[in-house]
């Protein structure tokens, strides 16, 4: 390991050599946790039913496309959707398959999208990619595949990353040294906030509910993976979404700068935040979840398939009922909108929109363990 | 039960709705229904519109009459023998050979430039005919004529009348008509049409209006005819109002009489020019109207005066005190009346006058008459080429004199003699006229390399027209009795689509490549000629009754007669051969409008089972169903009125994502939107709400089926290619009922072919009332009842339709201040001084209004100022007033300082300027111009208000459009906010 690393850096080294020894203690307590949770609720509603078949067809077209255009270097490419958050939002899409991570059909391409998520890091800030939404989606891809995909396996014939070089011997850090300065990354942000929040830049001086929600739900997944996320920081965070909710369910995306009124997607990720972060209790979240019960039906009228994306786990986590009803609707959406070579167009461009809305049917397999309710 | 429950809870719900007219609540998962009402028909269309708009002629080419009021677009071909016009059809894959006998003429557009005739003489030959060329001889025997575009023709001396003085039409002002071409139709009864370039109209106070520029003296010749009784009014000298009509000479017809007339004030006056013989007829004139004068001479063709009118009659009274009479006006036009006759305006031609006298003259003898008025009487024995000049003969027989052209008017040579021109008529069974105003009379002997190849009675050789010079060939003999082609038993019906309909019989046919089995033989020809494949049309043999009764309304029972006949019709295979069709036998309407009587027993994911007497067939897929009848309703039978069936097809908004596909209608009359996911003897499962119910199947009348390409036409799916091989047709009924199939044959008027939901199909045209072909069927069947069942879209607010309502896309233009002048005001400046909007004309200004408690305010303002501070320093005179709203200086300062601005501020302290400005939303950014007018207003900022400000305040200061190099440099100075849009997730506003 390299003298000259910058002290954040060293920090973070440290911390991941402490994970790594506290980390199995960890885990343990959250197994041990687990089946108490489990076994509060209806067994169907934890390990699903038979997933229909219009699902499998659908999902499988999709993880093809999505195979046959993640680059050599694991990326998707083209325009806004390239850089870490949509790769770690593919690399998701691979996870919840329900495939092998490590020796099945797609572990080659979760190896590639890791590669690309960790190299893409900086090393001396942890910051990845181009925005907080980058950082906040790759944080998510880390933090699921962190535990399950075999990290001896990831870097082993030096493989090429981005720009045709190969990786140095400080980027090949592990998921969990990756995850780890990530969270710090996403924390020293939050610290320089006046919003104890987050915006498209790590430095901002304001804040919104949107990137917010990316960072977020990247922190949670990251503690629930056994990252040491300090409660305080979760607690900040909640915060600020509790003030941006109405009485009504309404989130609004960013204080004093207009975009009020109503949002699928943002009362979606407010549902969600509240869920995971285990605050049912707020009236904030009863709220929100009313206001998503209500409207299962409507369809968001801008970013459907990132309102998609939210709304399948916001449902999930609040209202098993509910998603139930919504999942068949958005089962009979998608059948229409996909495409023959099994993609999704939508503003957000092919490679996004197919992951969005195939996260969104993931729910049917629930896989991935940010869906744990 | 649970479904009886359900419906009594729905009645409750709807009866409620209805009354107060509200959205449903939140759960409840019917949006509208109602119960009970005794209502117009709910399912009714206007019975007054034309069912199939008759078609019209494509008249910006070649059109073909036939006296059975057919009519057929499309092009003469080269025809190559006598008695037959070979004209290729539009649509039809090889042209029709049709008797002369039964055309009524052929006419072409005009061209775009009308020609003139040119050619120093115009001859007047018999029948009619009018020709201009070049005399090259004439003797006691022939007249050698030299036309352009035909060549040397040699004419019978006796059928040339007149030879008249050309000289490439100088005097002539107007020749026609050109059709309507010129006029105008003033009357507010309209009646006016074009016939082969003659406008005729037999519409009762019709009246038209053309301003031919008629000088003050000017000759006006003219052909009127009509059919039953003339009865009109043709006003020479007028404009376009009622007062100079009244006041002009007019023709009219009194009594028995064709007279001339004027009518002033205080005095009037008339003179008899003929009698009108009862029935058809046609006049001859030739008026030399002098305005200024007041006086019109009447004479006929040949110069043989008729009638005379000077105004006022007493001339010498008005004379002693010219001032009494003011002088006369001078009009430049002519108005032609129908009253409550037929009127036909055949030719009119418009020549300068130079006033002098006209002589009076011995009609009756072969004269010249001379350029100055004068005649001379005698024989014209022949033109003497080489001197130029027109030999003649005194009566006596003796005396030779020369009359030389330079001075001729005009040569009479003989006067037809009576009876000539029905003697050469019967020569004539045609006549061709030229868009020059040529015309000639005759048969045609063929068409030859797009010439008309003409006999004419009297002229040696056989003159040919090129195509491009006729406007019309016109049938002068009505055709004898024509035997009957055939007398096949087959109907006659007729064929009709954008400019076709002929009368006429289905011929046989076989689908072929190119070629459709639809084959057509009009009435008098003999072979039938296929129609191209594609083609949308229909062919009718009964003119359909009234729609609503034709249509396909809901019937209680089945009427024993109809399932018989269709049953004939269709022969599917093998005839129904069980017995008795079923006794529960419903309707099932496809949405081409196919009516199955059939008994439905079972409705799944993939579409609706069915049992028919009709056929085999057993399953049609849900995309081809518009609705199926299940039970008779229950009396008193619930009515819905357009305004509740509007709002029961409206879709709200929140369900767009998921609208329903299915709407139920009970016994009771209830309606019930929902998704239909089966159904069985027993059980109708729905559906609602994303919920699914179950419903007792004996409680529901009827299933509409709400397709998403009828509310959303995008969804459409581009119309089926036509299966290669067949030709779909549609038969209608005379009870309504429809079946559409594809045919691939038709032998003595049956067609034959298969229907994709009934098999093989036979339908003779003897049971058909109507035969729709191509886009038709979709044309008729979207009209049909239960077709017009579709959802509407609630209306979206404006404001989502703009992306975001950030200001993002707007211009600044579409405030209405903008190009009105700046509201003027003067306000105490933040840090003392005053600002006066007055004083600064010859200035642009930027007022910025803001307020410190305003986010985006405070994000625009900068980008203001910046782009302010931009022009200022390439020295341009522009000024920011950033105009606060009612805030005191102690709260407005920090702010500035925290945000290290540096501003102009204006007090608005009670907010006058603001509200004169209309700023009841901010950031708002006005630019007014040095003129004091306002050039833009901007509301709101977003992402793209700093280069749009930037481009538009450069544009108002410099009065330039904002270079290309510019725009892209702004591009990069905004990276910052491109990088925002580079995010992997949008900020959704």
């Amino acid at each position: 390991m390299s003298l000259s690393v910058s002290p954040p850096a060293e920090a973070a080294m440290q911390s991941d050599r402490a994970t790594r020894s506290s980390f199995l203690p960890l885990g343990l307590i959250f197994l041990l946790l687990a089946p108490a949770v489990a076994q509060a609720q209806d067994p169907t509603t934890r390990f699903g039913e038979v997933v229909p078949r219009d699902v499998r067809e659908m999902y499988d077209r999709g993880l093809q496309f999505l195979a046959s255009t993640q680059t050599a270097t694991g990326e998707w490419s083209g325009g806004m959707e390239s850089g870490p958050g949509g790769t770690g939002l593919g690399l998701m899409v691979f996870l919840a398959s329900g495939e092998d991570p490590n020796f099945g059909l797609y572990s080659n391409n979760i190896r590639k999208a890791l590669r690309s998520i960790i190299t893409s890091q900086d090393p001396s800030t942890g910051f990845l990619g181009q925005s907080m939404y980058h950082h906040g989606f790759g944080m998510l891809g880390l933090a699921e595949a962190y535990g399950t995909v075999d990290d001896r396996t990831l870097w082993t014939s030096g493989e090429e990353i981005a720009g045709g070089r190969k990786p140095t011997k400080a980027q090949q850090r592990t998921i969990g040294q990756a995850l780890e300065l990530a969270v710090r990354a996403a924390i020293t942000s939050q610290k320089k906030n006046p919003f104890g929040a987050w915006r498209y830049s790590p430095d901002s001086n304001d804040a919104d509910t949107s990137v917010s929600g990316s960072v977020l739900v990247g922190l949670l997944a990251a503690r629930n993976a056994g990252i040491e996320v300090p409660d305080e920081v979760i607690d900040k965070a909640v915060s600020y979404f509790t003030k941006m909710t109405a009485g009504s369910g309404e989130v609004a995306y960013s204080g004093g700068l207009g975009g009020f009124g109503e949002s699928l997607a943002r009362s979606s990720i407010a549902t969600l935040i509240y869920s995971v972060a285990r605050r049912k209790d707020l009236k904030e979240y009863k709220a929100t979840l009313g206001y998503l019960r209500d409207r299962i039906e409507q369809a968001s009228s801008s970013w459907p398939e990132y309102a998609r994306y939210y709304q399948a786990q916001a449902l999930f986590q609040g209202d098993v009922a509910a998603w139930e009803k919504w999942n068949k609707l958005l089962i009979r959406q998608l059948k229409q909108a996909q495409l023959p070579d099994g993609s999704f167009r939508g503003q957000l461009g092919p490679s996004l929109s197919t992951s969005m809305s195939l996260l969104a049917l993931a729910l049917n397999y629930r896989f991935l363990p940010i869906y744990e309710r | 039960m649970r479904g009886q429950r359900f419906w009594g809870t729905m009645a409750v719900v709807l009866t409620w709705l209805c009354s107060h007219g509200a959205i449903p609540a939140k759960g409840q998962f019917v949006v509208g229904a109602v119960a009970n009402t005794e209502e117009t028909p709910q399912e009714s269309q206007p019975t007054s519109t034309p069912i199939y708009p008759p078609p019209k002629p494509d008249l910006t080419g070649p059109v073909l009459y036939l006296d059975n009021d057919s009519f057929l677009s499309g092009e003469l071909k080269d025809s190559p023998r006598a008695g037959i016009i070979r004209w290729q059809g539009k649509a039809f894959t090889s042209p029709f050979d049709f008797p002369t006998g039964v055309i009524g003429n052929m006419s072409w557009p005009p061209p775009v430039q009308q020609p003139k005739p040119a050619g120093e003489y115009c001859f007047e030959l018999a029948g009619g005919d009018l020709l201009f060329g070049a005399l090259v001889n004439l003797d006691e025997k022939e007249a050698v004529l030299d036309i352009p575009r035909m060549g040397t023709l040699h004419v019978q001396r006796r059928n040339v009348h007149r030879i008249l003085r050309w000289k490439d039409n100088s005097n002539l002002l107007y020749m026609g008509p050109n059709g309507l071409t010129g006029w105008q139709e003033i009357s507010t009864t309209k009646g006016w049409r074009e016939e082969v370039g003659q406008i005729v109209s037999d519409r009762e106070g019709t009246t038209l209006f053309g301003d031919f520029k008629i000088p003050a003296r000017a000759v006006i010749e003219f052909e009127l005819s009509w059919r039953k009784k003339l009865d009109f009014i043709f006003a020479l000298g007028v404009d376009e109002s009622e007062a100079s009509a009244k006041r002009a000479f007019r023709f009219e017809a009194w009594g028995g009489d064709l007279i001339i007339q004027r009518e002033m004030d205080r005095e009037a006056d008339l003179a008899i020019i003929q009698e009108i013989p009862p029935g058809p007829g046609k006049v001859h004139l030739v008026a030399f109207l002098d305005q200024e004068n007041e006086r019109i001479s009447i004479f006929s063709p040949n110069g043989k005066p008729l009638a005379d009118l000077k105004f006022p009659a007493a001339r010498a009274k008005g004379a002693d005190n010219p001032k009494e009479r003011p002088k006369p006006l001078v009009y430049p036009g002519l108005r032609l009346t129908n009253i409550r006759g037929d009127l036909r305006l055949e030719q009119l031609r418009i020549g300068q006058w130079d006033g002098q006298p006209i002589a009076d003259v011995a009609a009756e003898k072969s004269r010249i008459h001379r350029a100055d008025g004068s005649i001379a009487y005698g024989r014209v024995t022949h033109y003497d080429a080489a001197t130029k000049s027109f030999v003649l003969k005194d009566e006596a027989g003796g005396k030779e004199s020369r009359e030389s052209v330079d001075k001729l008017a005009s040569v009479f040579l003989s006067s037809p003699a009576a009876g000539a021109d029905a003697q050469s008529e019967a020569d004539r069974p045609l006549r061709a006229m030229c868009h020059d105003g040529s015309r000639l009379g005759g048969e045609i002997l063929k068409i030859e390399n797009g010439q008309v190849l003409l006999k004419v009675p009297g002229i040696r050789e056989t003159p040919g027209l090129p195509l491009s010079v006729i406007r019309s060939i016109v049938t002068l003999k009505q055709k004898t009795a024509s035997k009957p082609v055939s007398d096949s038993p087959q109907p006659t019906g007729r064929l009709e689509f954008d400019g076709v309909k002929l009368a006429g019989q289905l011929a046989d046919g076989r689908e072929k490549p190119g070629s459709s089995c639809l084959a057509w033989r009009p009435t008098d020809v003999e072979q039938g000629v296929s129609l191209r494949p594609g083609v949308s049309g229909r062919i009718i043999y009964r003119e359909p009754v009234t729609a609503t009764k034709a249509a396909n309304r809901p019937r209680p029972a089945q009427p024993p007669g109809v399932v018989s006949l269709f049953a004939r019709a269709i022969t599917a295979g093998k005839t129904p051969g069980k017995a008795a069709p079923p006794k529960n036998l419903m309707n099932m309407h496809l949405r081409t409008g196919d009516t199955i009587p059939c008994e439905v027993t079972k409705i799944d994911e993939a579409g609706v089972s069915f049992k028919t007497p009709l056929s085999d067939s057993t399953f049609v897929p849900h995309d081809k169903v518009k609705a199926v009848e299940l039970a008779t309703e229950l009396p008193p039978v619930a009515r819905v009125t357009k305004t509740k069936r509007d709002r029961l097809m409206t879709l709200p908004r929140m369900q767009k994502g998921s609208p329903p596909t299915h709407l139920i209608r009970s016994r009771e009359g209830d309606y019930l939107r929902g998704r239909i996911l089966s159904m069985d003897d027993q059980t109708l499962e729905v559906e609602l709400r994303l919920e699914p119910r179950k419903l007792p199947r004996n409680r529901i009348a009827r299933i509409i089926w709400l397709h998403a390409d009828e509310t959303d036409p995008s969804r459409a799916r581009a119309a089926e290619a036509e299966e290669p091989g067949a030709t779909r047709v549609q038969i209608v009924r005379r009870d309504g009922s429809r079946m559409t199939f594809l045919a691939d044959a038709c032998s003595a008027g049956t067609l034959s072919g298969k229907s994709d939901v009934l098999g093989v199909v036979r339908a003779p045209d003897s049971e058909v009332d109507v035969i729709l072909f191509g886009g038709a069927i979709e044309q008729a069947a979207s009209r049909l009842l239960y077709q017009t069942w579709k959802l509407q879209n609630a209306p979206e607010p404006k404001d989502s339709d703009e992306s975001g309502g950030d200001g993002a896309g707007a211009s600044g233009l579409e405030s209405t201040m903008v190009g009105k002048p700046a509201p003027p005001f003067a306000l105490d400046l933040l840090g003392g001084g005053k600002f006066d909007l007055a004083k600064n004309k010859g200035k642009v200004i930027v007022l910025d209004f803001w307020a410190t408690w305003c986010g985006p305010c405070m994000q625009t303002m900068p980008q203001v100022d910046r782009v302010v501070r931009e022009l200022q320093d390439q020295k341009l005179d522009v000024q920011l007033i950033a105009v606060n709203l009612q805030e005191p200086a102690q709260q407005i300062t920090p702010i500035l300082e925290r945000h290290k601005l540096k501003l102009t501020v204006a007090l608005d302290r009670d907010g006058i300027v603001a509200n004169k400005y209309g700023a009841v939303a901010i950031p708002q950014t006005v630019i007014v111009q040095r003129d004091g007018t306002v050039a833009r207003l901007f509301v709101g900022g977003g992402p793209r208000f700093e280069n749009q400000f930037r481009e538009t305040l450069r544009e108002v200061v410099t009065g330039e459009k904002p270079k290309e190099s510019e725009t892209t440099k702004d591009k990069a100075q905004n990276k910052d906010q491109a990088e925002d849009a580079k995010a992997p997730a949008p900020s959704p506003s």
